[in-house]
């Protein structure tokens, strides 16, 4: 007998559902099921999931299970004063819903909206109740089942309230009509289920109700309950062994003769899932472009408006505007206007305005800097046609993709941004995207450790040498890495079973969180095509992700916020400050041979993009001297490139070490600045448009199909469609095929030129102001630490720069780091404990009563906890008011606490004989206050020693010959594990002495013996080579100790 | 109501191994006149119990609730019922 599953929860049931979408829908095809329905706890993952059924082949059921509010049902619906009923009873209901059609998934979406708007935010493992009201307005083409043992029907059979039962069915037929309300049995085979199955399908006998069979599914196997067990626990804060309720192991994807065998005293019941499967014609509209309405002025189209700004935006651009410029922009538009697209770039170009008006410094990057009209709108600032940028990269006729322009904002603004856009757009049709957040091998470990009742300490350990890896790699890096052996191994059970635990949980969701800056606004109101809710801060957000909503149509526009330009934005005000003239950074000449001979010392701590120790290396190897050496530089350093070797080549051609070689003569104009090697995406599409004729479009299509995984026979197509248009233009089948293989080699690696001339753009920014602003570049810097290092290590960068830094000062340290006099002052906001309320008091009494002069007059004006105060004093934020050592101000503080001022009886008078704390004491208090000293560096303490153990300076490591066996110390700063092309883990550890920064690297064979330590010790002493390419030097490691304080 | 026992017993399959016979507890044995429900139990698996099928049989007018331990492979007696 056919049967349909409707009553499943997948994954997207946060933390209850352990079925993945293709494990269920693979045993549903397996078991001949026609159809399987999805009820998750809201409508998180239905859209993969009804992409994923049409691909098996299965009719997708788009439902959801909800939970309705108890007691309001009675007053509500029908007016009566009834009480005593279980609508008076504290709590929710159960209910499964199932969408009739398309109207009745929008029902769907608007009920679930409804439910959460206005509610504040909390982890979103399902969505909030919902109310009787909301259920009446919004019961339209929905079938409704009556739920498991919490729905209402059911839980009140199971007490004996047969009268308010009768009451409750007749709430929900009058609601969703006789015939679309159903009783729902489940038969989990133990007793007492059996007892309460009769009960409810006598029940429903009686009064004539429809039965229905379900399994309220929530995992694919019997043993899958495990599982379920698990995540329910995290989810209720609860170890296992605490555990109450009902269990069991029933609830799975059970077959249809399974079914029909547990329901054979009621097969009415297996053959209405059949029904309603059929009456459930529910689609998605995925694929129907939601594109934003634009509000125009009268006598304007979306086309005449954006041809005229973009035009208008050409003359400012280009003066004077050359043929090309209107040709490459009439092509532009043309496109932009066939794909409906005008309405969307003037909402871009609108919110970029609204931030230039409003002073927030914004700027576009990413594939829209490809296209004229985003550089003519001033959406984005690099010029397509000098750095030959094809429009087609970004959009094409071909390709038909939404576009995806990303605007970068500071960070300290950019709510401002989006709160206009909500503003603007109106509220209903303006969302933030969400991002699904999903289990990986430490959060896994942890969440299974505290529900198998592991101590925190011991949870602590097992974690915190667990690399960042997917959960289902545990069991492999355990097998390899030197720091998991032993200690964390496997040999004992619980331990098996704790990795065991975690390693299933891989990318199973967790949560809803707010995608970092996705927004998308639609024609008409969101909720009637997926639900919303409020995320922290009042932020509307859609309850899918940014794959969803794209297949769903909307065009996602990304406001992001980076630090960086928050540090650019105060750098120049400071600079403004102290300098009385405001940097144009616009319109920087790319050429000053002081920011290049800065890059090639690879001194470039604080450089966006440049920063990172490999990046350094690398511009001392590259020697950077015009602004397209920056770009090749963003593009090269990355994972890609690295693993596809085509650094070397670049870097020896570069310096004519080797020559370029073309396979083509149409090859050379497209691939000589970048001495023969595809390191961008646009050159692929050049070179396949100028080899085998391919347009742009189509060529981005070759693009993309070369990235993405694809069997041998797909490959050899495309091949050959390459090979066969290149031999139509008279090249030879050889050549052909060797061009494409190069283009295949480097497709998955090449990098989006356009992005790479954005960054390119901002990394010389803070690199001039690195050279010329030193001070203020770095206090803007460590106001926003928008990079990879803490503020220790910039402000010993500072220092190196000759920067002086000024201590903590209450008369002086404000909120941010400022500048005086050409030296940083530390910011009071640095300060471990330091409350915002405490800075705004601090800050409000200096500003009314004028400078502190004594302890005394701080404690009068300032009420702070003592906790702060001695923090302060410990931080010698006092010096310059107090001759006082700082042990005295502490012996005095708490009689400054008094109201009356008099002594503590039996203290000691207040003067005490000095003993001034020693260095080392400082050192430590200073560093556990504000995480680092400004005046000393850890080494400080060890330097002599060192010095006559032979181990050297980053400082003089210069002058070493390539390959001598060196000694050197320093302070762990960070370390990395990129992919390689072997696979193997290699480690790359920056080191920090009182010189500078040391690259260490750990290769397979060292790591051993030099691993450990990096877990045990911040201040390492690391034997090894010295390594030297070009201008950088590495040392490759052997064995690496700690140093002890 | 009924009386815990939890002590072990064999049993005796049909020919398709599919349905209990009858089973023996404490040197008598009972033949079994029907089967009721079966389901199964799930236990502290994190601290390596197995899983426990229960059958409810029918044997000499008394209800009896026999348990199959998925861990030890065991069967057990684990309740009378009146």
């Amino acid at each position: 007998m056919d049967f349909v599953h409707l009553h499943v929860h997948t994954e997207f049931s946060f933390l209850d559902g352990a079925a993945r979408h293709d494990e269920l829908l693979a045993r549903a095809k397996a078991l001949g099921m026609p159809a399987l329905a999805v009820t998750d706890h809201g409508l998180y993952g239905v859209v993969r999931f009804y992409q994923k059924a049409r691909e098996f082949g299965i009719k997708p059921l788009i439902g959801c299970e909800v939970s309705v509010e108890a007691g309001n049902q009675g007053r509500r619906a029908s007016g009566d004063q009834e009480s005593g009923a279980a609508g008076d009873r504290e709590g929710s209901y159960h209910l499964t819903l199932l969408a009739r059609s398309t109207q009745g998934y929008t029902s769907l979406c608007r009920l679930l909206t409804a439910a959460a708007a206005g509610r504040p935010a909390t982890p979103s493992y399902r969505s909030p109740p919902v109310a009787w009201q909301h259920l009446a307005e919004q019961a339209s083409d929905l079938i409704a089942l009556s739920g498991c043992r919490q729905g209402e029907v059911p839980s009140l059979i199971a007490q004996g309230q047969t009268e308010q039962a009768v009451a409750a069915l007749r709430r929900y037929q009058a609601l969703f009509g006789a015939e679309r309300f159903y009783l729902e049995l489940q038969n989990y085979r133990t007793p007492e289920n059996r007892v309460l199955l009769r009960r409810l399908a006598a029940f429903g006998q009686e009064k004539g109700v429809p039965l229905v069979a379900t399994n309220n599914v929530h995992y694919l196997e019997p043993l899958g309950y495990r599982l379920h067990e698990v995540l329910a626990a995290i989810r209720t804060l609860t170890p296992l062994e605490a555990g109450s309720g009902p269990r069991s192991m029933e609830q799975y994807l059970k077959s249809p003769a399974q079914m029909a065998r547990l329901f054979r005293e009621w097969p009415q019941a297996i053959a209405n899932t059949q029904r309603i499967a059929a009456e459930c014609q529910a689609t998605l509209p995925l694929g129907q472009p939601q594109l934003p309405a634009f509000p125009l002025p009268e006598g304007e189209t979306a086309f005449s408006l954006l041809y005229k700004l973009a035009f208008a935006g050409a003359t400012w651009r280009y003066r004077p505007l050359r043929p090309e410029v209107a040709r490459r922009l009439q092509e532009e538009v043309e496109v932009i206007h066939q794909l409906g697209l005008s309405d969307y770039f003037l909402l871009v170009w609108d919110i970029v305005q609204f931030a230039r008006r409003a002073g927030i410094r914004c700027s576009g990057r990413g594939s829209g800097a490809d296209s004229l009209i985003c550089y003519c709108l001033g959406i984005t600032q690099v010029d397509p046609l000098a750095c030959h940028l094809p429009f087609g990269r970004f959009l094409s006729l071909e390709r038909r993709e939404m576009p995806d322009i990303d605007l970068d904002c500071d960070s300290t603004r950019r709510d401002e941004v989006l709160r206009y856009v909500y503003e603007r757009y109106g509220g209903e049709r303006v969302a933030m995207v969400a991002t699904v957040n999903t289990f990986r091998a430490r959060g896994a470990v942890r969440e299974v450790a505290k529900v198998l009742g592991y101590a925190p300490g011991e949870i602590a350990r097992l974690t915190e040498r667990l690399p960042h890896i997917p959960a289902d790699q545990i069991g492999q890096a355990m097998a390899t890495l030197p720091e998991l052996q032993g200690e964390a191994g496997t040999e004992e059970e619980s331990l098996s079973l704790l990795w065991q635990m975690a390693e299933q949980m891989d990318g199973l969701p967790t949560h809803l969180s707010v995608h970092v800056g996705g927004v998308i606004v639609g024609p008409r109101p969101l909720a009637e095509t997926m639900p919303l809710q409020e995320a922290a801060k009042g932020v509307v957000i859609a309850a899918f992700d940014k794959d969803d909503v794209e297949a769903l149509g909307f065009v996602k526009l990304d406001i992001l916020s980076l630090r960086s330009l928050a540090a650019i934005q105060y750098a120049v005000e400071l600079i403004e400050q102290q300098h009385g003239q405001r940097p144009d950074l616009e319109h920087l000449p790319l050429d000053d041979p002081k920011v290049y001979a800065l890059l090639a010392s690879g001194q470039t701590v604080g450089v966006f993009q440049l920063e990172s120790p490999g990046q350094r290396e690398l511009q001392r190897r590259l020697l950077p001297r015009e602004f397209f050496d920056i770009v090749c530089a963003v593009s090269l350093f990355r994972p890609g490139p690295v693993q596809g070797e085509m650094v070397e080549p670049f870097l020896r051609r570069r310096h004519g070490q080797e020559k370029a070689t073309y396979l083509h003569p149409a090859l050379e104009p497209i691939l000589k600045e970048t001495y023969g090697v595809v390191l961008f995406q646009e050159q692929v599409l050049e070179v396949a448009h100028a080899v085998a004729g391919f347009t742009h479009g189509e060529a981005d299509l070759l693009r993309r199909a070369m990235t993405h995984d694809r069997s041998a026979e797909e490959m050899a197509r495309i091949e050959g469609l390459f090979v066969a248009k290149a031999v139509a233009r008279g090249v030879t089948e050889e050549v052909a095929g060797g061009i494409f293989r190069q283009l295949r080699g480097f497709a998955a690696y090449g990098f989006c030129r356009a992005h790479a001339q954005s960054f390119a753009l901002l990394a010389y920014q803070t690199a001039w102001l690195k050279v010329y602003y030193p001070a203020e570049f770095f206090a803007a810097l460590l106001t926003h630490q928008p990079g990879m290092y803490p503020p220790g290590v910039l402000l010993h960068e500072a220092r190196r720069c000759g920067v002086g830094v000024l201590p903590l000062n209450v008369n002086h340290s404000s909120e941010r780091y400022t500048v005086e006099q050409g030296a940083i002052r530390l910011s009071l906001a640095q300060l471990k404990g330091m409350s915002r309320p405490a800075l705004c008091a601090i800050l409000q009494a200096r500003e009314t009563g004028g400078p502190f002069v004594s302890l005394r007059d701080f404690c009068q004006r300032v009420r702070l906890e003592r906790p702060i105060m001695e923090d302060l004093i410990r931080a010698g934020a006092f010096r310059s008011l107090e001759a006082s050592s700082t042990r005295s101000l502490l012996w005095e503080l708490p009689r400054l606490f008094r109201e009356d001022n008099n002594p503590i009886p039996g203290m000691p008078p207040a003067a005490l004989p000095s003993f001034p704390l020693t260095m080392q004491e400082e050192f430590q208090t200073e560093t556990s206050l504000l995480g680092f000293s400004p005046e000393n560096h850890p080494l400080d303490f060890y330097r002599a020693e060192l010095r006559q153990r032979g181990v050297v300076r980053s400082g003089e490591l210069a002058h070493l010959a390539n390959g001598m066996r060196v000694e050197i110390a320093g302070q762990v700063v960070g370390w990395q594990t990129p992919p390689t092309k072997s696979g193997q883990r290699v480690i790359f550890l920056t080191l920090e002495d009182e010189d500078g920064l040391i690259q260490v690297v750990i290769f397979p064979r060292a790591q051993e013996r030099c691993v450990p330590a990096l877990y045990s010790s911040s201040l390492l002493l690391a034997q090894g080579t010295v390594q030297r390419r070009g201008g950088a030097t590495t040392i490759i490691a052997e064995a690496i100790k700690g140093v002890g304080l | 109501m009924g009386r815990r026992v939890d002590e072990a017993i064999s049993v005796e399959l049909n020919g398709e191994r599919s349905a209990i016979t009858a089973f023996s507890w404490r040197g008598e044995r009972y033949a079994v006149q029907s089967v009721g429900a079966i389901w199964t139990e799930p236990r502290r698996w994190w601290r390596g119990e197995g899983e426990r099928t229960w059958f409810q049989v029918t044997a000499c007018g008394l209800v009896y609730e026999l348990y199959l331990d998925h861990q030890t492979r065991g069967w057990f007696l684990g309740f009378v019922r009146g």
